[in-house]
C-alpha cells in the first residue's frame, strides 16, 4: 500500500486509491439526467414501534401510524420497513448503543478498546467503512464534498456518538456549528474565477511539496505509523479533490446567507440548529456541493433535554428509558419522537421543492432514516425502525410497506447502495450479509 | 463547545441513576429479550454475579531486571490543539492561538493528547491548510527581516530552508527536503504572487511545512540496537521533541536542539540534564499546568454554572478565583521546591485573594495578592477542600456524594467505575427540603442493582457533605446536622472509616494506591496513551522512584524521562515485511 500522490493519481491497488483519471462525466447540462444523491439520517435511542409501524393493511394499502403522519404529504415516497434487525450489533464487543451506532451504517462490529458503555462493557470504534463513505468511494462524484456530515448538538467524542466511518477505526466528526458549516460549504462562491484559479495553483504548490512528504515517510516508518499517514494523505487528497472542484462550481447555485452566529450547543437552539443544517444540507444536494451527506440529530445516550418542547426533567436518552407503564414519561418521549418526525417531513418537504427535469431532488435522492435501537428501554437491536424516502432516481418505488422476519441490516445496506448505483452483493461483514433485500428495489 | 462535555456524559448519567431504579426493564411487545446483563436480580443485598468489582492494582510488586526492554508501543503523535498553538507560539511569534478553532480531540482517559485518538479527517486536513495560510502570509515578512542572510546572497533560500527548517520540522532537513522547498521561491513568478518575491517564496515554504506531517506529527524511527532486533533507540532530535512536548507542550528550544546535535540526548543522564533545565524554564508551567488541568479536571471549572434559586451567592467570578486557588497550590507543590505533590491532598495551607478570602471567610486578607495562609486542618485542608473540586463535583441545586466519589475512585484511586446499567429507569432526586441529601441517596445502598457501583462511590462523597455544591463550609442542610461521615473500602491501603473530606484527604495522602495512580496519570499523559501489560516494569519503577524521591514531581518526571520506554521504541515491522 502507499501514501504517496502518486499512488492515488495512478489508481493503485487497495480500498484508498482514488484514481482521478477515470473521473466519471460531470454532471450534465439542464436537459440532461440528474444524479442520484444518498441522504442518511440517524436519530438515537430507538423509538415506539407501536406508533411507528402500520398496523394491518398490505403492501401498498395501509393507514400512516401516528408517528409517521407528520409525512402524510410525501406518502408515496415512503418506504416503512419492519422487521430487520442489526445482526451484526448482537456481536462483538462493546454495550448496545455502542454497537447499534457503529454498526448501523458499517454492518460490521466494533474493534477492541476502552470506551464504556452503560453495562460497562468496552469497546473501541467500528470496525470498517460506513456505507455513505464506501458509496462516495465508488461513484466518485466529480463535486466540491466527496461527502458532507452534519450534526445537530453532538457533543460527545465516543463511539456511541459516531455512525460515519472513513475506514476501520477511523470516526468522521459531524460538523455541529452551522455558521462554519456554511462557510465551508460555499468558501470562495465570492471570489472571480480568475483568483480562484491563482488560490488553486498555489495551494497546489504547495501541497506539491506536502504530498513528497508523506512519500518519503511511507518508506521510513512502520506498519501502524504507517496506517495513521494513510488516513491523513486520504482526507489531503479529499481535500484537494474539493479545492479543484472550488474552480468549478456551478455558476448557477447561489450561496445561502450564513446564519448568525449563535450558541448552537444550547438546548433551546436544537430546533433551529436543525433548520439550519437541512436548510444546507439540501441546497447542497441541490448544488451538487456533493451526493452523498449525512445528518446526525444528537448521539445515543445523549444528554439533551428537549426544553424548546416543555420537556424538562429528563433528557432525551433519559426518556427513552421510561418504563412502558409510566404514563407521564411515555408522553414526553412521544412528544419527543413527534418532533423528529416533523423534521423528517420538513427535510422531505424542501427536497421536494427542488426541481429537477420531470421530478424533484427528492425523486433523485435515497433517505435512509435510521436508529442504532429499536426500542429505548429494552435495548433492542431488533426491528430497527427504518425509513426510505424519495425515489433514488427511479430505483425505489414508494407508499409502501415492507416486513421481514428479521433480516440482518446487512442486506438493507447492500440494497442502498445498489439504489444509489453501486453494484455489489455484500455490505460489512460478510458473516452476516445474504445479498440485497429481498423485494426492495425494482 | 466549553470542556465540560467531555466527562460530562459519563457524570451526567451518574446524575440519572441517583434517585431511582424505580422500575426494572421493560419488556418490549415483540421485542427480543432483553441483553443478558439485565436478568434475574438475586433476592436480598447480594452482589450479582456480573456485580462490578473495582480494579485494585497489584499488591504483590512486579519483578523487574535491569536490562528488561519490556516497554509498551509507541505511535506517531498528531499535535493536539494546544501543542499546535504553542509551538506556532515558540516558532513564529504568533501568539493568535490559530487552533483554538480546530476540531476537538477525541479524548481517552481524560487526556486530549493520546496518540490512538488523533487523527487527520478532512475537517482537519483543511483546517490545517487554512491555519497554514494566514500564518504563513503574517509571519513571512518577519521571516525575511531576521533571517542569518541577505535575501540577495546567493544561497540565502537555502539557508533560510535549513534554518527555519531545523526548527519547523525539530531535525535537520536532508539534501532532498532542502532542494524540494528551495524549488517554491522558483514558483513565485508563475503563481504571479503580488509583493516581494522573495518574501513570497518564504510564504510558500512556511505553509508547505506547517501542512507537512514533518511537522503535525512527532514521527520517530530510531536506530537500531546491538542485539534487540525489536528495539529502536530514538535519535537525539526525536528525544528533544519528547522532552520539549512533555514538559513544554511545545517545541524544542535551540539549546535542546542544540544538545541533540551533540549527541547529549544520547544517554539518560543527558536526556535528565536537559530535562532539568526545561524544568527551570517558566513555559514548564503553563506546559505541566495542562498534565494538572486534564487530571484533575481543573480545565473543566469555567463550565460551572448553579441554580440562582439555590445558590444566589455564585457568581462566574468565582471560578476563575476557585481555579486559580488549585493552580498556585500545585504550582507551589511542584516548583517551589518548599515542599511536594506529597501534600497535594492534606496541605495545611492554601492560597488566597482578598475576594477569595472573604468567600471563605478566612480573615486579614485584602486586595488582589494571593498569598499563602495556614489552614487548621479542622474543616480544610488539601486539594479536596478546595472550592474548586468541590463544586466541580456538585450539581446545580445541590451537592453529589456520587460525583465526588466517583472524582476519588477515578481520578485518585485510578479505579473506573461504569456508568450505571442503560436498563435501570432513573430519576435524578430534586432538592428535598424535609430531607438530607444523604437521606436523598439512601436507595443506592438498598436496591442491589445500584448497590453494585454506587457501594464504591457514595460511601466516599457522604464525607462531603459539610461542604455545599459551591464549596462552603455548612454545619446544617435543610435544618438537620450534616452527618459527614464516610467509607472507603475495597483499596489496597487506605479502607476505613473516616469523617469529613479534610481527614480523608490525609487518609488519601498516606495511600500507596494512591501515590501510585499519580504515576499511571502521569505514564498515560507522559506517552499519549493507556497503560498496556509491557508497561508494568515501567510504571512499578516510576511507583518507587516516586515514593523513594519524598514524592517530588520534578524528580518524578526526570525518572520519566530517563526510563527506557521514553527513550526507545517498539520496533514494529513493516506492513510488507510480515510474514
Amino acid at each position: 500500500m502507499s501514501i504517496s500522490r502518486r499512488s492515488f493519481l495512478r489508481g493503485a491497488a487497495g480500498a484508498l486509491a482514488l484514481p482521478l483519471l477515470q473521473l466519471p462525466p460531470r454532471r450534465a447540462g439542464a436537459a440532461g439526467k440528474y444524479p442520484k444523491r444518498l441522504l442518511l439520517v440517524t436519530t438515537p435511542n430507538g423509538t415506539l414501534k407501536e406508533l411507528w409501524s402500520p398496523q394491518g393493511g398490505t403492501e401498498t394499502s395501509f393507514d400512516l401510524p401516528p408517528l409517521l403522519r407528520p409525512m402524510a404529504a410525501f406518502r408515496d415516497k415512503l418506504v416503512i420497513v419492519d422487521g430487520v434487525d442489526l445482526a451484526v450489533g448482537m456481536m462483538g464487543p462493546g454495550g448496545p448503543h455502542q454497537r447499534g451506532c457503529g454498526s448501523l451504517f458499517t454492518g460490521d462490529i466494533l474493534t477492541e478498546g476502552e470506551f464504556m458503555d452503560g453495562d460497562g462493557r468496552r469497546a473501541g470504534w467500528a470496525s470498517s467503512i460506513s456505507v455513505d463513505q464506501f458509496a462516495a468511494r465508488q461513484l466518485r462524484p466529480n463535486t466540491r464534498f466527496q461527502t458532507l456530515e452534519l450534526g445537530v448538538c453532538v457533543k460527545e467524542n465516543e463511539p456511541r456518538s459516531r455512525y460515519v466511518y472513513r475506514g476501520r477505526e477511523q470516526p468522521v466528526p459531524p460538523e455541529v456549528d452551522p455558521v462554519a458549516s456554511y462557510r465551508r460549504a460555499f468558501a470562495g462562491m465570492d471570489m472571480s474565477q480568475d483568483e480562484l484559479q491563482k488560490q488553486l495553483r498555489r495551494r497546489q504548490s504547495v501541497l506539491d511539496s506536502v504530498w513528497a512528504d508523506f512519500g518519503a515517510l511511507e518508506r521510513k516508518v512502520a506498519a501502524p505509523d504507517r496506517a495513521k499517514l494513510q488516513q491523513h494523505a486520504t482526507s489531503l487528497r479529499d481535500l484537494e479533490l474539493r479545492l479543484e472542484q472550488l474552480v468549478a462550481m456551478p455558476s448557477t447555485c447561489a450561496p445561502l446567507p450564513t446564519p448568525a452566529v449563535m450558541a448552537h450547543m444550547e438546548e433551546d437552539n436544537f430546533e433551529q440548529v436543525g433548520r439550519l443544517q437541512m436548510d444546507l444540507l439540501v441546497m447542497a444536494l441541490a448544488c451538487d456541493l456533493t451526493r452523498v451527506a449525512s445528518l446526525q440529530w444528537a448521539s445515543a445516550v445523549n444528554t439533551v433535554r428537549f426544553t424548546f418542547l416543555g420537556i424538562n426533567d429528563y433528557d432525551g436518552h433519559g426518556l427513552s428509558h421510561g418504563g412502558d407503564s409510566n404514563d407521564a414519561m411515555q408522553a414526553s418521549w412521544i412528544r419527543m419522537l413527534d418532533f423528529y418526525s416533523r423534521q423528517f417531513a420538513y427535510l422531505l418537504e424542501r427536497m421536494s421543492q427542488v426541481e429537477e427535469d420531470e421530478g424533484t431532488l427528492l425523486d433523485n435522492t435515497l433517505v435512509v432514516w435510521g436508529n442504532e435501537l429499536s426500542r429505548g428501554n429494552s435495548h433492542a437491536l431488533t426491528d430497527i425502525p427504518w425509513l426510505l424516502a424519495g425515489g433514488a432516481g427511479g430505483a425505489l418505488r414508494g407508499g409502501r410497506h415492507l416486513t421481514y422476519a428479521g433480516a440482518p441490516h446487512n442486506d438493507l445496506l447492500v440494497s442502498i447502495l445498489n439504489a444509489v448505483g453501486v453494484a455489489t452483493d455484500t455490505f460489512g461483514n460478510r458473516e452476516v450479509c445474504t445479498g440485497p433485500l429481498a423485494g426492495l428495489l425494482g | 463547545m466549553g470542556t465540560g462535555t467531555k466527562r460530562g456524559i459519563g457524570a451526567a448519567l451518574l446524575a440519572l441513576c441517583v434517585a431511582a431504579c424505580e422500575e426494572g426493564p421493560a419488556p418490549a411487545p415483540g421485542a427480543a429479550a432483553p441483553p443478558d446483563y439485565s436478568g434475574a436480580l438475586p433476592d436480598g443485598g447480594a452482589p450479582r454475579a456480573d456485580a462490578f468489582i473495582p480494579e485494585v492494582p497489584e499488591p504483590e510488586p512486579v519483578r523487574c531486571e535491569p536490562g528488561d526492554f519490556d516497554i509498551g508501543p509507541a505511535v506517531a503523535r498528531r499535535m493536539t490543539r494546544a501543542e499546535y498553538d504553542h509551538t506556532i507560539r515558540d516558532l513564529l511569534g504568533d501568539d493568535s492561538h490559530p487552533a483554538r478553532g480546530f476540531a476537538r480531540e477525541e479524548e481517552m482517559l481524560g487526556f486530549d493528547n493520546n496518540a490512538g485518538m488523533l487523527q487527520v479527517t478532512p475537517l482537519h486536513a483543511e483546517q490545517f491548510l487554512e491555519a497554514a495560510e494566514t500564518l504563513a502570509a503574517r509571519a513571512a515578512p518577519r521571516l525575511v527581516s531576521t533571517m542569518s542572510c541577505l535575501r540577495s546572497a546567493p544561497g540565502c533560500d537555502a539557508q533560510f530552508v535549513r534554518e527555519f527548517g531545523l526548527r519547523a520540522w525539530r531535525r535537520p532537513l536532508a539534501d532532498d527536503e532542502v532542494a524540494r522547498l528551495v524549488g517554491l521561491f522558483g514558483k513565485v513568478a508563475e503563481l504571479e504572487m503580488p509583493g516581494d518575491p522573495f518574501t513570497s517564496g518564504v510564504q510558500l515554504v512556511v505553509e508547505a511545512m506547517l501542512q507537512s506531517p514533518h511537522f503535525l506529527y512527532r514521527i520517530e524511527v530510531g536506530r537500531p540496537v546491538e542485539g534487540q532486533p525489536d528495539l529502536r533507540l530514538l535519535d537525539g532530535y526525536e528525544v528533544a521533541s519528547r522532552l520539549s512536548y512533555l514538559i513544554w507542550q511545545s517545541m524544542p528550544d535551540d539549546a535542546l536542539f542544540a544538545a541533540a546535535a551533540a549527541g547529549e540526548l544520547d544517554t539518560a543522564e543527558g536526556v535528565a540534564a536537559q530535562a532539568r533545565r526545561l524544568l527551570e524554564d517558566p513555559k514548564a508551567r503553563e506546559g505541566l499546568q495542562a498534565f494538572f488541568d486534564q487530571w484533575l479536571r481543573l480545565d473543566e471549572i469555567g463550565d460551572i454554572e448553579r441554580d440562582p434559586a439555590y445558590y444566589p451567592d455564585f457568581v462566574p467570578e468565582l471560578r476563575d478565583l476557585w481555579r486559580e486557588e488549585s493552580r498556585r497550590l500545585l504550582e507551589h507543590l511542584v516548583f517551589s521546591g518548599e515542599s511536594t505533590l506529597g501534600d497535594l491532598l492534606d496541605a495545611p495551607y492554601t492560597f488566597v485573594n482578598g475576594r477569595l478570602a472573604e468567600f471563605y471567610g478566612i480573615p486579614d486578607v485584602t486586595g488582589e495578592a494571593w498569598v499563602k495562609v495556614p489552614l487548621d486542618g479542622t474543616q480544610r485542608n488539601g486539594l479536596l477542600t478546595h472550592a474548586s473540586i468541590l463544586a466541580l463535583t456538585a450539581k446545580a441545586a445541590m451537592t453529589s456524594p456520587v460525583f465526588r466519589g466517583k472524582f476519588v475512585r477515578e481520578q485518585l484511586l485510578c479505579t473506573p467505575i461504569p456508568p450505571p446499567p442503560p436498563e435501570i429507569v432513573v430519576v435524578p432526586p430534586d432538592p428535598d427540603p424535609n430531607q438530607s441529601t444523604r437521606d436523598l441517596f439512601r436507595e443506592h445502598a438498598t436496591n442491589p442493582v445500584c448497590a453494585d457501583c454506587h457501594r464504591y462511590m457514595d460511601p466516599i462523597g457522604f464525607g462531603f457533605e459539610s461542604f455545599d455544591a459551591i464549596g462552603r463550609w455548612r454545619d446544617r442542610e435543610n435544618g438537620f446536622l450534616v452527618d459527614d461521615r464516610g467509607e472507603v473500602t475495597s483499596t489496597l491501603d487506605a479502607d476505613g472509616e473516616f469523617r469529613g473530606a479534610a481527614e480523608l484527604g490525609r487518609k488519601l495522602a498516606a495511600s500507596a494506591q494512591q501515590q501510585r495512580c499519580v504515576t499511571r496519570q502521569l505514564f498515560r499523559f507522559a506517552f499519549g496513551r493507556g497503560e498496556v501489560n509491557a508497561d508494568r516494569c515501567t510504571l512499578e519503577e516510576l511507583f518507587h522512584q516516586y515514593v523513594e524521591g519524598g514524592q517530588d514531581f520534578r524528580a518524578l518526571l526526570v525518572e520519566v524521562v530517563k526510563s527506557d520506554a521514553f527513550r526507545y521504541r517498539k520496533h514494529v515491522e513493516a506492513e510488507g515485511d510480515a510474514p
